[in-house]
């Protein structure tokens, strides 16, 4: 017989208050696994939603200025096509280097005939755009995000896809022609003519009415240009990031400077607001349940010292120093946050289980369909979680047991 | 020699406003080896000298040596470790841990010291053949009678043969054949293992058989007699 199995016995004396506290931590530990489960499936969504079906890549390459001054003056803000050339073979030189893709956002009226529409363009090249949606691991795992009709393909430069708000309002089906109209990068008024290929779903309401995509060539073709607004790089790990943009500024530099590299975390001003707020959330929910589990087992250390004072005063008159006293009760409250976090990832487990059968979806912003929810089981917070855990429950049987064995033996043998 | 001193001990308790004085002024030293009976009426200060005498306690005026030790000098921790080494506790109710076997609740003493589970267990089971329970060393407590339980506590008390044995009221919730049989274990123990015994009583029968007598009547020793050996 050792400690540590004398105070698994104590916690045996009163089974149901030690399993109703168990139960307490379990519910705790289960609900920040699964709530941290969630978030972290959620920024990895968001990440994935920023990177790859934006379209933005890992690193973005524009000129100094670019996002200030594009709508007025945006033909002295591109990347001078020469240049975008010459980073498109990238790949070739750099391992770590997936695909450098040019883009280029501009805004005009789209004719249909007898209707006509503002609209929002992204241009890019639909190769590229494959590669892209090939590479997302989260949303949809490569499907096309298209409602109707197919995707856009480098063999048919003059086909555009535009969002089912756009097909609404102005009537359109798949096939119609219609002509895209905007200014030149030299000021003039230019017109091309496009056929609708496909429709898709906004990522955002606001959009919906206004957003269509089209190959970059053509938005090339429309503001006559061979440049391109910005230049999404995307990497083959995430964590190449910091090096690869190092690598691109000192190329930059290399030509001349007056370019910006940026990251997709600095970019994505969603993703980062979003985090916040949710870090936030997780926090505050952590501290309630820190307090339910902690507020719980001091209750019942409170109490099984209630009960045992007797039995604390015998202790010590047999010799058992304080910090005896107190690590007893510490060892059963470590049992506790023990048994806590094993059946809080037992419980955590069938709650993954159950989302991963029932597989609900929803639509996450930014991405504009439905997509699996998923909760991840994430082995570093199981981790941290199941230490912490322990630490608190240790910390909350800490307490009452000093008070416990500060007390006078006589006064706690003579205890009823 | 004398191993226990008890020098001009006064002990007062507040009871609300009022404070009660359970001692006042006792002088009283135990010698090796001694079998001594403190005796007299409830409310005597009887248990109040057991708890000073057994370093539970200390005296409000007046002072406690133990082997020539000053105790009140002692820390916490020092009078913990004197108290797990050198003296041996028995109680009215007799406070065994209810969780553990008769043979665990032996062990105590000596785990809370670190001595090896093995051999911890080796000499709690003999001490239980000493107060003949080797048969019940795997029973909890709850399944021992009261005889059986003091018998334990008796034996968890000499697990580290102590110097000396502080039984406060052992048999007061005993019957009387009960009460006697243990007074008797008490006794030949103390002869066996030279360990002094101090028990406190208020049922004069249990005299017989002691070596020293000390009646205390409301908080002073109105007779401190050594009883001739039979």
């Amino acid at each position: 017989m050792n400690w540590f199995v004398f105070a698994a016995r104590n916690l045996l004396r009163n089974q149901r208050r030690s399993a109703v506290t168990i139960l307490a931590a379990a519910f705790g530990f289960a609900a920040v696994n699964v709530f941290g489960g969630f978030t972290t499936y959620m920024f990895d969504n968001l990440r994935d939603g920023f990177i790859y079906a934006g379209g933005n890549g890992h690193l973005q390459i524009f000129r100094t200025g670019y996002k200030e001054n594009a709508t007025t003056d945006p033909g002295k803000y591109l990347v001078p096509g020469e240049l975008y050339e010459r980073l498109t073979h990238l790949p070739e030189t750099d391992g770590r280097i997936r695909l450098v893709a040019g883009t280029m956002e501009l805004t005009g009226q789209l004719d249909a005939g007898d209707r006509a529409g503002i609209f929002v363009a992204k241009a890019f090249q639909p190769s590229h755009r494959d590669v892209f949606f090939k590479e997302s691991k989260t949303l949809g795992r490569g499907a096309s995000f298209l409602d109707n009709g197919t995707a856009l393909s480098d063999e048919s430069p003059n086909e555009i896809g535009i969002a089912n708000g756009v097909e609404r309002i102005l009537g359109l089906k798949i096939g119609a022609d219609v002509a895209l109209m905007a200014r030149t990068v030299d000021g003039q008024i230019n017109v091309v003519d496009a056929t609708v290929r496909n429709t898709f779903a906004s990522p955002s309401s606001e959009l919906d009415e206004k957003l269509i995509v089209l190959p970059l060539r053509l938005a090339q073709d429309l503001v006559q240009t061979e440049g391109v607004g910005r230049i999404a790089v995307l990497l083959k790990h995430r964590r190449d990031i910091p090096a690869v943009e190092k690598s691109l500024q000192a190329l930059l530099e290399a030509e001349g400077g007056g370019y910006e590299v940026k990251r997709w975390d600095e970019e994505s001003e969603f993703y980062q607001l979003t985090k916040k707020m949710f870090n936030m959330i997780f926090g505050i929910v952590f501290l309630i349940l820190i307090g339910i589990v902690s507020m719980s087992v001091m209750n019942t250390m409170s109490m099984a010292i209630i009960e045992r004072t007797t039995e604390i005063g015998t202790l010590r008159a047999l010799g058992l120093r304080r910090a005896g006293v107190i690590r007893l009760f510490a060892m059963e409250g470590m049992l506790i946050g023990a048994g806590g976090a094993l059946a809080g990832m037992i419980l955590s487990f069938i709650v993954w289980l159950f989302i991963k059968i029932q597989s609900p979806v929803w639509t996450p912003p930014t991405i504009g369909r439905k997509v699996p929810l998923e909760i991840g089981l994430v082995p570093e917070y199981l981790l941290m979680t199941t230490i912490f855990l322990i630490v608190l429950t240790f910390a909350a049987a800490v307490i009452p047991a000093r008070r416990a064995s500060g007390q006078g033996i006589v006064e706690a043998l003579g205890h009823v | 020699m004398s191993l226990v001193h008890v020098r001009s001990a006064h002990k007062t308790y507040a009871l609300g406003d009022t404070l009660i004085e359970a001692l006042k002024g006792v002088d009283l030293t135990i010698a090796e080896g001694e079998f001594v009976a403190i005796w007299g009426p409830s409310g005597s200060g009887k248990s109040t000298l057991c708890h000073l005498i057994g370093i539970i306690d200390q005296p409000t005026s007046g002072c406690v040596e133990f082997d020539g030790v000053d105790v009140l000098a002692l820390s916490d921790d020092a009078r913990s470790d004197l108290r797990n080494r050198k003296i041996g506790f028995v109680f009215q109710n007799f406070n065994l841990v209810p969780v553990l076997s008769a043979l665990e609740n032996v062990q105590l003493p000596l785990q809370m010291q670190g001595v090896p589970d093995e051999e911890s267990r080796t000499q709690a089971l003999e001490m239980l053949t000493k107060v003949g329970l080797e048969d019940h060393a795997d029973h909890w407590p709850k399944k021992l009678s009261g005889g059986q339980r003091q018998r334990v506590a008796i034996a968890r008390a000499l697990i580290n043969r102590p110097s000396v044995i502080v039984a406060d009221e052992p048999t007061a919730n005993l019957d009387s054949e009960n009460a006697q049989k243990i007074i008797d274990l008490m006794r030949s123990l103390n002869r066996e293992f030279r360990t002094s015994f101090v028990f406190s009583t208020h049922d004069e029968r249990l005299l017989a058989s002691v070596d020293r007598k000390v009646h205390l009547l409301d908080g002073l020793i109105t007779e401190d007699v050594k009883v001739p050996s039979k």
